[in-house]
């Protein structure tokens, strides 16, 4: 093989294996932290004294997911609860409030995982962060953050990637005033169907 | 010309190739064709006997500004040690109807204080809500792991969450993964996955925020504002 030739093939399996990794980080767009619920729809409770326009918040994050292609996966119950401890493990799914502090999540999802599938998942909102209802620059939007909750109890993981990942409903980081986590992008679908639509 | 567009050619159909390889298509997610579809360790209710809880979460995306002036200290060092993890409860057990966070304290060796005064010039505990014990592992992805030997500009605050123990010396990390920058390849450089550190740059990037928080701080609510605003939404 002479030098130019050799030359040749180097810049062609460069190029190659380039653009091979630049499609896989273009298509690699979801990950999962558990195998979804065996048996849907999964309803989730409200703590009692939340507002009405907290619970439709709620409502419409359940509501989004639901129309992802998969069928119905998730409800707010009619039923609601007075439980302040989070989490704990008692086979209902809880949304609970509390003030855990500044440097802490503003919305978390726990997971009790059985045998890869989950049995139970509680949502708190940690309200040492300010949040409201009508996407104001200076709270966080609660329907903005619980979406991406009901992701993580449908089983779908945090994307961390912050130059591909950022529009997407489960990117990890908020900000103030941010609403785009209400609506789904074709990533978050595609997780949700590979878990539930069978 | 020729070549130009031959390699232009060679990269679009490697792109392409990359992506239908990878793209998660519903049959392909089914069959798992070379996909990782989930990430097997967390899939498993137990290892070695002990039940997991897989803990996540949104977190507020902080700027290297709000680290730096809403860090109550920055600090260089290294990871001296990882103390074995416990509840946050008296007695650091696990209580029935109570909340449970378990927690590990990192022991940090300070080398350099580039903000405030650490309750301890030498070495200081900083706290994350994850960890293990013989029969629970509690994994969350918002906090960092941290490994013995590690080189580590840390951005720490005081805990104000209900779990705190006011009798005990420690911090926790500002903003949870953002607070810790770690050593790059590069040499005196550090990240936190989103912004990059120098280390010979570091005191004049926290003058230069400082100074500007000064003549144009940021708008944000008190603690008594917060907690006005969202007994609006979830009652008192």
């Amino acid at each position: 093989m002479n030098k130019n030739n050799f030359g040749k093939i180097a810049v062609f399996l460069t190029v190659a294996i380039l653009g091979f990794f630049i499609g896989k980080e273009i298509a690699f767009a979801y990950s999962t932290i558990h195998n979804g619920y065996q048996s849907t729809p999964i309803y989730v409770e409200c703590y009692l004294n939340f507002e009405a326009d907290t619970k439709t918040a709620i409502s419409n994050a359940c509501t989004e997911w639901n129309n992802a292609g998969a069928g119905n996966l998730v409800y707010k119950s009619g039923t609601e609860h007075s439980m302040t401890i989070y989490p704990i493990q008692n086979t209902e799914n809880h949304i609970t409030k509390g003030s855990r502090g500044t440097d802490k999540y503003l919305m978390q999802a726990t997971n009790f995982i059985v045998n890869g599938y989950s049995t139970e998942t509680d949502i708190d909102i940690n309200v040492s962060h300010p949040f409201g209802t009508a996407g104001s620059q200076l709270v966080f939007d609660i329907q903005n953050c619980m979406t991406h909750e009901i992701g993580h109890l449908l089983g779908l993981a945090d994307l961390r990637n912050t130059i591909l990942d950022t529009n997407k409903t489960m990117y990890f980081e908020c900000t103030k005033g941010e609403t785009k986590k209400r609506t789904l992008e074709q990533d978050d679908k595609d997780g949700i169907l590979s878990l539930y639509k069978k | 010309m020729k070549k130009i567009i031959s390699v232009v050619l060679i990269f679009c159909i490697s792109v392409l190739g990359g992506f239908f390889c990878f793209s998660n298509s519903n049959e392909t997610a089914k069959l798992g064709a070379g996909i990782e579809i989930f990430n097997p360790q967390t899939t498993n209710t137990s290892v070695d006997g002990a039940t997991k809880m897989v803990v996540s979460g949104s977190i507020p995306a902080l700027t290297l500004r709000d680290l730096v002036c809403d860090s109550t200290i920055i600090i260089k060092g290294k990871v001296n040690k990882l103390l074995p993890s416990r509840w946050s409860n008296e007695g650091y057990k696990k209580g029935k109807d109570i909340r449970n966070v378990l927690q590990t304290d990192i022991i940090i060796d300070i080398e350099k204080v580039y903000k405030g005064t650490p309750y301890d010039s030498k070495q200081i505990a900083v706290r994350i809500d994850k960890g293990q014990t013989d029969d629970m592992i509690v994994e969350s992805d918002g906090y960092p792991d941290f490994t013995s030997g590690e080189d580590v500009i840390l951005f720490l605050a005081i805990d104000d969450g209900d779990a705190a123990n006011a009798n005990e010396n420690y911090y926790v990390l500002k903003g949870m993964a953002q607070g810790k920058f770690s050593l790059t390849q590069t040499n005196n450089i550090y990240t936190n996955n989103k912004e990059e550190i120098e280390v010979e740059k570091i005191n004049h990037i926290i003058k230069e925020n400082l100074e500007l928080e000064k003549a144009n701080p940021r708008e944000k609510m008190t603690k008594e504002e917060i907690k006005k605003n969202n007994e609006k939404y979830f009652g008192k």
